[in-house]
């Protein structure tokens, strides 16, 4: 079990949500209604919708990304994955990892 | 991807649903005012879910019941529509446009009760040529709508109705599904087809156009924008969804075309399409550069010829296309291996075939979107939170109120400088409109 952290960009946090271990992150965002997380192309690495930032400290207790992910996030959003930024449909919660800290940011924007 | 609750939240329309109760808060078109004469039979309406009727009385007022007769609750369907009301066939109570009970004649004049008793009645009004009905908060009720369609006069539009058998989302969804335009109507037509010279040709040159997206006070916005063939222009296609059920969609110039699309839910699986276009407008692509009609696509979207079922009085028994489902549409193959991409024909029953053919409701936890589908994607989450926020704390999207926010919002087709961002090309295009 992964206790997850999700905070909004000011670093408050939003919502605690416990994982089971193996569990892909977008899925469970998606499935518990975790604003900011759509997830539109079902994890396809295609539409960036389901980004989150890494805590510092969790970066490197995570897999790491796959070329196709970073490229995804460069080409669609303004982050890169040196920043800390993921595609959480490429994450499975980690066996053994105790937290997990994320920052959702959502997206409004108004024409 | 959707979650199944969002979905269903998104989704489901009767009494008492998350959307069902934020749309309700708006002013719906209900049908046709062609529809309903004086003093003719009472029509089944299905509308949200619940089974209305819907009689034009004497003075020509429109009243919009519930079916049941608050009485013993046998059908007002059956009733009597004469002299400036709606009898019920059961045991004579009359009711007005408004549900008082106007006479109870089996029960002794000392007992008469008629005063307490009253029909389920919903506010209506009638502009130009269309009945709108608010089954919202009777103590809030807003103006009606002013998406520049809806303005004209009747006689400066077409007004077609047609009933698809899906949900209403699946149906909205189809209009602001811009990159399906080159495939299901164009997917034949070949770049030495078109004159390269016609604005609406980029629809057939360039099938990957890139787009922007952004949520807006009445609902969302998009465009799909391409390189002009001249160099330091910008090929835009702009189109909008309106809450609770509004589509304009972009085939045309952007100048002229006015048109709205009204996904009105009768139920959760039923919908009434309703498209009112300006009848001047310059419609996009339908022929080739010899001026040959490109097969498939010789019916416009304001439904003229498209062949239809005779209505009958049943609950789903308006408007409803000779090409459905248990036809496959009239598919013609040897049509799609030469000349028509879908081998079906009319825009409008090509969209009908596509969306119907998605199930009566789309399970969306099996989609896989693409970019190209951000305007979808957006625009479900507008709706979800927007009716939230209705649910939660009682707030209403701006332009439930403030109607003038649709005054000159305009869908379709136009060229602008390469160095505008797109926002400040549509309101530039907008504000050189508004001079002429």
């Amino acid at each position: 079990m992964v206790q997850i952290t999700i905070q909004d960009n000011m670093g408050v946090t939003k919502e605690v949500l416990d994982a089971e271990d193996g569990t892909n992150l977008m899925r469970f965002f998606v499935e518990n209604g975790v604003d900011g997380i759509d997830g539109d192309c079902s994890g396809c690495m295609s539409c960036a919708t389901c980004l989150v930032l890494v805590a510092e400290e969790h970066r490197d207790l995570l897999p790491p990304a796959s070329e196709e992910e970073a490229a995804t996030i460069a080409a669609l959003t303004e982050h890169t994955v040196a920043e800390g930024y993921r595609l959480s449909c490429q994450i499975d919660a980690p066996k053994g990892l105790a937290s997990l800290t994320l920052t959702v940011t959502e997206d409004e924007d108004v024409f | 991807m959707l979650s199944t609750k969002d979905n269903q939240d998104l989704s489901l329309i009767g009494p008492g649903t998350l959307m069902g109760n934020f749309m309700r808060q708006f002013w719906i078109p209900a049908c046709a005012s062609r529809e309903l004469e004086p003093d003719a039979a009472p029509m089944r309406l299905m509308l949200m879910g619940e089974k209305l009727v819907a009689f034009r009385d004497s003075e020509g007022r429109v009243g919009v019941l519930d079916h049941l007769c608050p009485h013993r609750c046998a059908s007002l369907f059956f009733g009597r529509n004469e002299k400036s009301g709606l009898r019920c066939a059961y045991h004579g109570w009359k009711f007005d446009v408004e549900g008082n009970c106007l006479e109870m004649p089996n029960v002794p004049d000392k007992f008469d009760f008629s005063p307490k008793v009253k029909a389920k009645a919903y506010p209506v009004r009638e502009r130009n040529g269309l009945v709108y009905v608010f089954m919202g908060d009777p103590a809030s009720i807003p103006p009606l709508p002013e998406i520049d369609a809806l303005m004209l006069p009747e006689n400066e539009v077409d007004i077609f109705l047609m009933q698809r058998e899906c949900n209403w989302l699946q149906s909205a969804e189809g209009d602001i599904d811009t990159s399906h335009f080159g495939f299901l109507h164009l997917g034949l037509v070949d770049d030495e087809d078109v004159d390269h010279d016609n604005i609406h040709a980029a629809s057939v040159l360039d099938r990957a156009p890139e787009y922007f997206c952004k949520d807006a006070q009445w609902g969302t916005t998009y465009c799909a924008f391409r390189p002009a063939p001249q160099d330091d222009m910008t090929h835009y296609r702009f189109s909008h969804f309106q809450f609770p059920f509004f589509t304009l969609f972009p085939d045309g110039t952007f100048e002229d075309n006015m048109v709205v699309t009204c996904n009105v839910p009768m139920d959760d699986t039923h919908t009434m399409v309703v498209v009112v276009t300006y009848k001047k407008r310059e419609e996009a692509l339908r022929t080739r550069k010899d001026g040959s009609a490109i097969p498939g696509l010789e019916i416009d979207a304001a439904g003229t010829g498209v062949p239809m079922i005779p209505n009958d009085a049943g609950w789903f028994g308006r408007f409803r296309g000779e090409r459905r489902a248990s036809n496959d549409y009239l598919i013609d193959r040897a049509a799609q291996k030469s000349d028509n991409w879908s081998g079906i024909e009319t825009v409008v029953g090509q969209d009908q075939a596509m969306v119907e053919s998605m199930g009566a409701l789309v399970p969306r936890e099996f989609e896989h979107m693409a970019p190209s589908d951000i305007m979808v994607a957006r625009t479900r989450r507008r709706l979800l939170k927007a009716a939230r926020a209705y649910a939660e704390k009682g707030v209403l999207p701006e332009v439930q109120t403030d109607v003038a926010l649709s005054h000159n919002l305009r869908s379709g087709t136009f060229l602008a400088p390469k160095n505008l961002d797109w926002v400040a090309a549509y309101k530039e295009k907008v504000a050189e409109m508004q001079k002429v």
